[in-house]
């Protein structure tokens, strides 16, 4: 409920103070002025001290009263402030706006901003006067700023309102004023937070960790079965080495095999042993790469640092002398100078060295190029003999490899031997013998042994391959296995994501679709709630032959009250404009019981909002402002209406006079101000004489 | 930092599995370092972006190790240019880091494939960088060197 408006240099408005009617049974306030005098400045002033916004208003800068900035010396200031006093809640509030300027030169009437206050005081219950610490938001919660377009309005947006074109303003309204703005921005965030999670789920869940895992199960499953081909191949080798040894046991029972194979054993130590030093030289060659294979690469780099020491020595850059510790080091036996030449105990040598302790300490540079030179003999005869070790031991191990090979053959030879001979078997001990595949009762001659021999060991040179092989394959799949793990690993990590952005996916789609039907829902409610409210009141002064209704599209239609079909707009000018009122109105009344009523249960909190109405006749006929005279008082609790004297003649004057509380005239003076600018006054007439049409 | 502390994360490409672990050509990692290092430095095979990893060099595996302290020295002074080289570990095991990624790569390359044969193949890639005529040829020119200390070391 507004109670007061002062404006001091606002505009045309020198010091205006206009207080509006409070009076229920008089709730019309209304300010008389011809165009131009200040109505739609009034209107803004509303818009001004609430919002900081100014409409319909020309050269929207010049805020500041031009008489005062006539009146003001360059470089001065004038002050623009409007103050608005009203009741919200039951406690009276004063909002003020103002704005200091300065003039900067003689022809300056709008003035630079050189301050701005926006200030808000209520007083409580118990007397005391406080100030919210957000004024502007404190305000935006009393109004919203978009409802602020319904309830202070020009004639003009009454007909907007009311146009074919303008629906959006009807659905956006309902949405402001009951809060569904807030459902639909919880909608939309719910829909990004769904789509975020969707996206999360579809990044996480991009590895199949069935497809590893059944992977895992089917390598650990081969591996096991390896291993296990693996002991049997081992297993199969023992009983067919433990059954060559048979035969060569048998083989050893004949008399002129036995000789062959006696030899035959012997050279098969042999051979092993043979293959035992190859397998020790193979050992010594890799320690000799190990330890010093990398000389070969560095030696260069070696001599080529050398070289530098001994020219940075030339130049006097490193001095000779040396560190007392370096000089014990190569006087320590077996004693070596740095050359390589030996340092015999008691030698001239020796002597030399020894005399070269001194009482002076190299510095570490001087340390590191001696510690690099000094190692210079040692460094190069590591590196020849790794070479002179490596040639003798590849020769040595050619040399056995040739002897491996000449034994092998002779082995071979023996075998060819024996199975050649082919010495019959009369009486041969296989007591406690048992050979796989092979009938010892039917065995005739040394040549059968000799064949089952030559076949297990064929056998067990195979079988050791294959168990090469097989291992280097177990290797393969340990590794494989293990690299699995980690990608099991890692994919159940995202798996568990995965889960937990499905959970939270369907959370807020469920969510979301919940509030998308209360949505539905509640903006219906609302659409009915003010339907209803609009076709009475339109119906009680309108043409009985239309209907006023809000479409479940949300369109503010006119429509033919028997066929129900929409009725043109040329036809329905006054009956639209009619409706549009009734719209607004229906929402005070809406925000009104919503203010009144359980507020936690809805969004907005509502309130007691008046009207404020510049021209709100426009160009509707006679018989029309009659019945939109009829309205306006029903609107809301206070109305407040600027009009012409032209406006204001009957039937308005008529119907709206018993219920007006207040009458202010405007007298507008072009230039009555200071150095002949134009000024409004406000006079507040007591009782108004009724012009007469 | 004293110097025993130096370390230096070096990268451990596959091939130090297949020397050390596979075939046990190096007993350890110490020594496939050492040599990837002066295989890359002799090869000019050097990775300033890609050098570290998951392994770690100590300098007091260096410290005890004549050979190999002479090696670092070289290589990180040949590198730079820089004398201070030769006394700063941190940049030693650094230098030798980047030429050992370098030269793991090229050994990578050359032997990766190679399963039972690494040793000869590894022995005759050496034998292949130093004929008997060069390593004559590189002992009198480090003798002269040494005699040219030693000379005026010890002489008044």
């Amino acid at each position: 409920m507004v109670k007061r408006l002062t404006l001091r240099n606002f505009r045309q408005f020198r010091d205006a103070e206009i207080e509006f009617s409070t009076d229920p049974d008089q709730n019309i306030t209304v300010i008389h002025g011809q165009n131009g005098s200040g109505k739609t400045t009034i209107l803004n002033a509303f818009l001004w001290v609430l919002f900081e916004r100014l409409q319909s208003i020309k050269r929207p800068n010049r805020l500041a009263n031009q008489g005062a900035m006539a009146a003001a010396d360059v470089g001065t200031r004038v002050t623009v402030e409007v103050e608005l006093e009203f009741e919200q809640d039951r406690l009276h509030h004063e909002v003020r706006r103002e704005q200091t300027v300065q003039k900067q030169d003689d022809t300056d009437f709008e003035g630079t901003l050189v301050d701005e206050r926006f200030t808000v005081e209520y007083v409580t219950a118990s007397g005391n006067v406080e100030e919210p610490s957000n004024p502007e938001s404190y305000v935006r919660q009393i109004i919203p700023g978009d409802l602020a377009d319904l309830f202070f309005f020009g004639g003009e947006f009454i007909s907007d309102l009311s146009g074919v074109d303008n629906q959006d303003e009807i659905q956006q309204a309902i949405r402001q004023m009951m809060g569904l703005t807030i459902i639909e921005r919880s909608i939309d965030h719910l829909d990004w937070v769904e789509g975020k999670f969707r996206k999360e789920l579809r990044d996480a869940g991009s590895k199949e960790l069935e497809t590893l895992i059944n992977e895992r199960d089917d390598i650990a499953e081969e591996r096991d079965q390896l291993e296990a081909d693996v002991e049997d191949k081992r297993n199969t080798k023992k009983r067919l080495q433990e059954e060559v040894q048979d035969i060569n046991q048998l083989l050893e029972q004949l008399g002129e095999t036995r000789e062959l194979q006696e030899k035959r054993q012997e050279l098969e130590d042999a051979r092993e042993e043979l293959e035992a030093k190859r397998d020790e030289l193979n050992d010594e060659l890799e320690s000799l790469i190990a330890e010093r294979g990398f000389l070969t690469f560095v030696i260069p780099a070696i001599r080529e640092t050398a070289g530098d020491l001994d020219q940075l020595r030339a130049e006097g850059k490193i001095p000779s002398e040396l560190d007392n510790g370096f000089v014990d080091e190569l006087l320590e036996e077996p004693a070596e100078c740095i050359c390589g030449r030996p340092l015999e105990p008691g030698s001239e040598h020796a002597a030399a060295v020894k005399s070269y302790k001194s009482d002076v300490s190299a510095s570490g540079l001087d340390q590191a190029a001696i510690r690099l030179i000094s190692h210079l003999s040692n460094i190069r005869q590591s590196h020849d003999e790794f070479f002179e070790e490596v040639s003798e031991f590849v020769e040595k191990r050619g040399t056995i490899g040739d002897e491996i090979e000449r034994i092998s053959g002779e082995i071979s030879d023996i075998g060819t031997k024996i199975e050649e001979l082919g010495e019959s078997i009369t009486d041969l001990d296989t007591e406690g013998v048992e050979i796989e595949e092979l009938d010892l009762d039917a065995v005739e001659s040394a040549s059968d042994l000799e064949a089952a021999r030559a076949s297990k060991r064929e056998t067990i040179e195979s079988l050791v391959e294959d168990i090469a092989v097989d291992k280097a394959e177990i290797e393969r799949l340990k590794e494989r296995l293990e690299q699995l793990g980690e990608e099991i690993d890692e994919a159940e990590a995202e798996q568990r994501e995965a889960e937990l952005a499905r959970k939270r996916m369907q959370g807020a789609k469920a969510v979301r679709e919940e509030l998308e039907l209360y949505y539905e829902q509640f903006q219906q409610n609302i659409r009915e709630r003010a339907n209803e409210r609009v076709d009475d009141t339109f119906s009680e002064i309108a043409t009985k032959d239309y209907q006023a209704t809000i479409t479940d599209r949300f369109e503010l239609g006119i429509m033919d009250r028997d066929h129900g079909t929409p009725v043109e707009v040329d036809k329905s000018r006054g009956e639209r404009q009619i409706a549009s009122l009734a719209f607004i109105g229906s929402l005070v009344d809406i925000a009104r019981e919503q203010y009144e009523s359980n507020r936690d249960t809805e969004y907005f909190t509502g309130g007691i909002y008046p009207i404020v109405m510049d021209s709100p006749f426009g160009s509707l006929d006679k018989d029309h402002r009659g019945k939109v005279s009829q309205v306006l008082p029903k609107m809301a609790d206070q109305v407040v209406v600027m009009v012409t004297d032209s406006q204001w003649e009957d039937p308005v004057a008529e119907q709206m006079g018993p219920k007006v509380g207040a009458h202010y005239d405007l007298e507008f003076d072009e230039d009555g101000g200071v150095n002949g600018s134009p000024v409004t006054d406000v006079q507040k007439v007591e009782r108004r004489a009724e012009v007469t049409g | 930092m004293s110097s025993t502390q130096s370390r230096q994360s070096y990268k451990q490409s596959p091939i130090y599995e297949k020397l050390v672990d596979d075939h046990d050509i190096f007993p350890n990692n110490i020594d496939c370092f050492v040599f990837a290092a002066s295989v890359g430095y002799s090869e000019n095979r050097y990775d300033p972006d890609d050098y570290t990893g998951d392994g770690e060099m100590l300098w007091m595996h260096f410290s005890s190790r004549d050979l190999y302290r002479a090696a670092a020295a070289a290589i990180a002074y040949q590198h730079t240019g820089d004398p201070e080289a030769l006394t700063d570990p941190d940049t030693q095991l650094e230098v030798m880091a980047q030429y050992a990624a370098g030269g793991a790569m090229f050994l990578e390359e050359k032997f990766g494939e190679m399963k039972e044969t690494s040793r000869d193949g590894l022995l005759n890639y050496i034998q292949s960088h130093s004929s008997p005529d060069e390593r004559t040829e590189e002992n009198e020119m480090i003798k002269k060197i040494a005699q040219s200390f030693d000379q005026s070391m010890f002489s008044d």
